[in-house]
């Protein structure tokens, strides 16, 4: 019996394989398994290619799986197009189309089960030509004891609104899968696990736009961009209902000024967008910061750079996030890990936005954010805090701009009697009237970037995993969280003593909680999707990483980070420390 | 319906082209768009507007932003170089490689979201300019390419499929083409691909931006029931302003028609071209009537194609800036350098 069971399906457009995808997930979740869902696609937008990857388990999981435990295809040519992305375990067990006789290298691997299946045939037999998807995961639910009762109701949930007849027909299709799949008599593949409380499947789109509204976002405004287009599609449908506003601008300058203006007014104001649109963005970031106007930017990272790889994950915009713009411009740059705290860090970003007044950026990536995960049902809870907004007292002799210990100022809205201020761009006096005065200048940067500090003090944001002292300590960001989490599960299982330090928080990143991991630490690994080594970079201009003793795995990305990947580089430093160690010895 | 084209001189297509190439020669690589777009109906008349008027393919130069529309370019004329820019920013590229070398035949694809949105301001510019290439719209009323919203084309009360109805007004970028002068504007539709190739080989015949909005149904997610840029809805709605024909200047052919019957326009190459009234007479080198014209069709919810307007003698960009004749990007390293006078008399006026 298995603990886990990774699944892909691929086919062409109208060959089902996500939607089949869609059902399993589905059912798992409300079965309460741990579920992780990925889908890649070609290059066409309607009728290409499609693999949709499911990983089921009893325990919890944090990625993807590096390799396959079973597969079902329906066009080989189709599946080639997903070679370098779906490899397939020593031992997997592979389902394909009579049709379509499987390449020899298929089968290459002696532990390798591979089987031909009719479906397109059988589907046709029992009267769904378009139900070979649900023939598939019949198949696959006999041969790895998933739960069938659980996927028979589902697929009358996914067909309610077609005629009884369709339903009938797909019904038949399952049955037909199992009896077929129960006849290849494959033994001792069973999905081991027991049905618990239901959990969510959301994706981290989904989870940032949820965490929006909760946190008290009235205004969105964005552009349509891959991979964050999602956030924008929810807000449309679910704003206008909540009382409030979703405007779809001409362009990424204008859903940022939207949003700078939007909470001027004393609504919470939250944009979305990815790489291309965040560059765009700058620009109004800069107003907002020198205005000090509390704006949450998500961007959703591909690669890059420009158009780069629309619909493939990768971590490079650090650099543009924590850095982008002129001048000296105080921002917060938040980073989610998975899912779940895509929710958290968007409340998060709000809280911090609104009570210092700047402009935040949740930045996650396109793995993060179009993966579907399961969740606690429970788990998207978070404390909000709301707009400190000027006091009686405050506007009996307004200053927008007051130079306080804590960087923050009273803020009116207007409208607000005695509240009337000037909002510039131009750098300004306390009363908000233009300066250009240097000393003013310098006060009122300091004042800026005192707002850092003090959520430098309030905010330690972070994640750390493993034993208190570690031989290896990994440093990685974002979503390099779930194969780092699952490779230091792993290594320390075989005995190594491997840690994990995630900052949450990129700006202001947590120095003192970094710098003490690192000398817990013997050796330090920074691992992160981008090629130029943004974060290893980023992390040395703040804190002293070992010299001699620290090595940097970055990657391009198109494709996130693999745990058994992790995990050689961790063994390439641990051995050859041992090496040397024993050499001193 | 009438006719949208005339047809002129022989029917017969020759085998090759007056420089020897054959129609294959002009083909680009595969399409990965949707089975039926209408851009890929674009991109074959392109192809057989190239071959027939014998550009050498490599003296073309396409542009294009980022949207399906955008990607285009790489499904015909593989022959020629291409400059898939960002999204909205293809006339700032194009403008600086025509004025680095105006020898190029330039030809820009965009969509609905790429020009009429994120590029509104850099494509009016374009027009002010009057950069000498051809701009082709690829209109759909939706970005394609992100699944499906709205754009500024969209016409009032068109439905998603999602249900979603658009509620502002839309954006006509030949009105406003006309308004800011442009010399050569036309609307065609990705359905009628005799009128198309017409258009397309005046627009190659003419010396200053042609501007081409082409209605170009997105059979994914613009082309049910409730879109005003289907096919069904478009064939319908589909109102033209004359029939074309387009005569090449190597071609003696007289167009034997009534006198009133039919309008010749003479562009900057000495080809013609030759427009029938329909139902009305309808003057395009008459601006103020294109836009009173264009007003009309956008009341009666008529979408209007055809010759909008024509001014083939305005000047372009590179005659207003006296450039050499020869491309920039071509001059010789003696020719760009100033000699040691002009700089010594630089370096005087700075002591
Ligand atoms: C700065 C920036 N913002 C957003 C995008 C995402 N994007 C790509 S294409 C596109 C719209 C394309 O629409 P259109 O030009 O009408 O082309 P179509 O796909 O409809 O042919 C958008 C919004 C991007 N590439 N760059
Ligand atoms: S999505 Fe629409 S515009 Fe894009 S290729 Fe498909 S049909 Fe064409
Ligand atoms: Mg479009």
């Amino acid at each position: 019996m298995k603990q886990q069971l990774t699944l892909s399906i691929v086919g062409s457009g109208g060959d089902g394989a996500v939607a089949a995808g869609d059902i399993l997930s589905m059912t798992c979740a409300r079965e309460g398994l741990h579920v992780i869902k990925t889908e890649a696609y070609g290059p066409q937008i309607r009728g290409g290619e499609s693999s949709c990857t499911v990983r089921l388990s009893s325990t919890p999981i944090f990625a993807q799986a590096d390799t396959l435990d079973a597969l079902v295809v329906f066009s080989w040519s189709d599946f080639g197009r997903f070679r370098t992305e779906l490899v397939l375990g020593d031992d997997a067990v592979v389902l394909h189309d009579s049709d379509d006789p499987a390449p020899d290298e298929i089968a290459s691997s002696p532990g390798r089960k591979v089987f031909a299946i009719p479906f397109t045939k059988m589907a046709r037999e029992v009267g769904a030509p378009n139900g070979k998807n649900i023939l598939a995961l019949g198949a696959v639910s006999a041969i790895f004891g998933l739960p069938a009762e659980a996927l028979r109701s589902a697929i009358k949930g996914r067909f309610k609104k077609k005629t009884a007849a369709v339903v009938e027909a797909n019904l038949k299709a399952f049955e037909a899968g199992v009896a077929a799949g129960a006849a290849l008599g494959i033994k001792n593949e069973g999905l081991q696990y027991k049905a618990s409380t239901l959990k969510l499947l959301m994706s981290g789109n989904e989870a940032s736009a949820v965490a929006a509204v909760d946190a008290g976002c009235r205004f969105f405004a964005g552009y349509p961009i891959t991979p964050s287009s999602e956030i924008l599609h929810f807000m449309a449908e679910w704003l206008p209902k909540l009382g409030g506003n979703c405007l779809q601008t001409e362009d990424e300058l204008a859903a940022m000024g939207a949003v700078v203006g939007g909470s001027f007014a004393g609504v919470k104001s939250m944009t979305a967008t990815s790489g291309p649109g965040l560059s765009l963005m700058s620009e109004m970031m800069g107003l907002a910061s020198m205005a000090e106007i509390p704006a949450v930017i998500v961007n959703v990272q591909r690669g890059g750079p420009s158009t780069g790889l629309p619909t493939k994950s990768e971590q490079s915009d650090l650099m543009h996030a924590v850095y982008g713009g002129h001048g000296d411009m105080p921002r917060v740059v938040i980073a989610p890990v998975d899912v779940e705290d895509s929710y958290h860090a968007t409340v998060e970003a709000f809280n911090i936005a609104e009570e210092f007044q700047l402009p935040v950026i949740v930045l996650t990536d396109q793995s993060i954010a179009q993966r579907r995960e399961t969740l606690a049902a429970d788990s998207l809870v978070h404390e909000v805090v709301e707009r400190r907004l000027a006091s009686p007292e405050d506007l009996k002799e307004f200053k927008r701009y007051r130079i306080t210990p804590d960087g923050i100022s009273p803020m009116s809205v207007p409208g607000m009697v005695g509240g009337m201020y000037q909002t510039n761009g131009l750098e300004h006096d306390e009363s908000g009237r233009p300066s250009s005065m240097f000393v003013m200048h310098e006060e009122m940067n300091a004042k800026r970037y005192r707002k850092l500090d003090s959520i430098a003090r309030k905010y330690r944001l972070f994640r750390r995993y493993g034993p208190e002292k570690a031989d290896l300590g990994i440093i990685c960001y974002g979503s390099s969280m779930g194969p780092v989490r699952e490779a230091v599960d792993k290594l320390n299982a075989s005995g190594q003593r491997v840690a994990a330090f995630v900052p949450r928080l990129l700006v202001p990143l947590p120095v003192q909680d970094i710098e003490k991991f690192v000398a817990q630490c013997d050796h330090i690994l920074v691992a992160e999707l981008t090629y130029s080594a943004q974060l290893y970079h980023y992390l040395r201009t703040q804190v002293d990483l070992p010299r001699g003793k620290t090595r940097v795995f970055a990657r391009s990305g198109g494709r996130s980070l693999g745990v058994n990947e992790v995990i050689e580089q961790a063994m390439r430093t641990l051995v050859r420390t041992q090496e040397v160690e024993e050499v001193l010895a | 319906m009438a006719e949208s084209t005339l047809k002129i001189g022989t029917a017969e297509v020759p085998k090759e082209n007056r420089i020897g190439l054959k129609a294959t020669d002009y083909h680009g690589g595969k399409s990965t768009l949707c089975a039926g777009c209408g851009h890929d109906a674009i991109s074959n008349q392109i192809v057989r507007a190239f071959y027939e008027m014998s550009v050498k393919p490599e003296r073309v130069a396409k542009f294009s932003g980022i949207g399906c529309s955008s990607k285009t370019p790489a499904y015909f004329l593989s022959r020629a170089h291409g400059f898939n820019a960002v999204h909205g920013r293809m006339p700032a590229i194009a403008t600086g490689a025509m004025l680095a070398n105006h020898h190029l035949l330039g030809i820009g694809v965009s969509g609905d979201g790429d020009t009429a949105s994120i590029g509104l301001g850099q494509f009016m510019h374009m027009i002010r300019r009057n950069i000498p290439m051809i701009y082709i719209v690829e209109n759909n009323g939706v970005y394609g390419l992100t699944k499906g919203q709205f754009s500024a084309t969209a016409d009032e009360g068109s439905k998603l499929k999602t249900g979603v109805i658009n509620d502002l007004p839309p954006m006509d970028l030949c009105a406003l083409a006309v308004q800011l002068g442009c010399g050569f504007v036309a609307r065609g539709f990705a359905g009628d691909p005799k009128q198309m190739v017409n258009i397309l080989k005046a627009a190659i015949a003419h010396n200053g931006l042609a501007v081409i909005d082409v209605i170009s149904p997105c059979v994914t997610f613009n082309n049910h029931d409730g879109s005003t840029k289907s096919y069904t809805y478009a064939k319908e709605h589909d109102e033209l302003l004359h029939q074309i024909g387009f005569v090449p200047s190597y071609e003696q052919i007289e167009v034997d028609y009534e006198p009133g019957e039919v309008k010749e326009v003479t562009m900057h190459d000495g080809s013609r071209i030759v427009l029938k009234k329909i139902e009305e007479a309808y003057d395009p080198t008459d601006a103020t009537n294109a836009l009173v014209r264009l007003k009309q069709a956008e009341s009666a919810g008529q979408m209007l194609t055809g010759l909008v307007h024509l001014q083939p003698e305005k000047k372009s960009f590179m005659d207003l800036l006296h450039v050499v004749d020869e491309p920039l990007a071509t001059l010789t390293l003696e020719r760009t350098r100033p000699p040691r006078e002009a700089l010594d008399k630089i370096m005087q006026e700075l002591m």
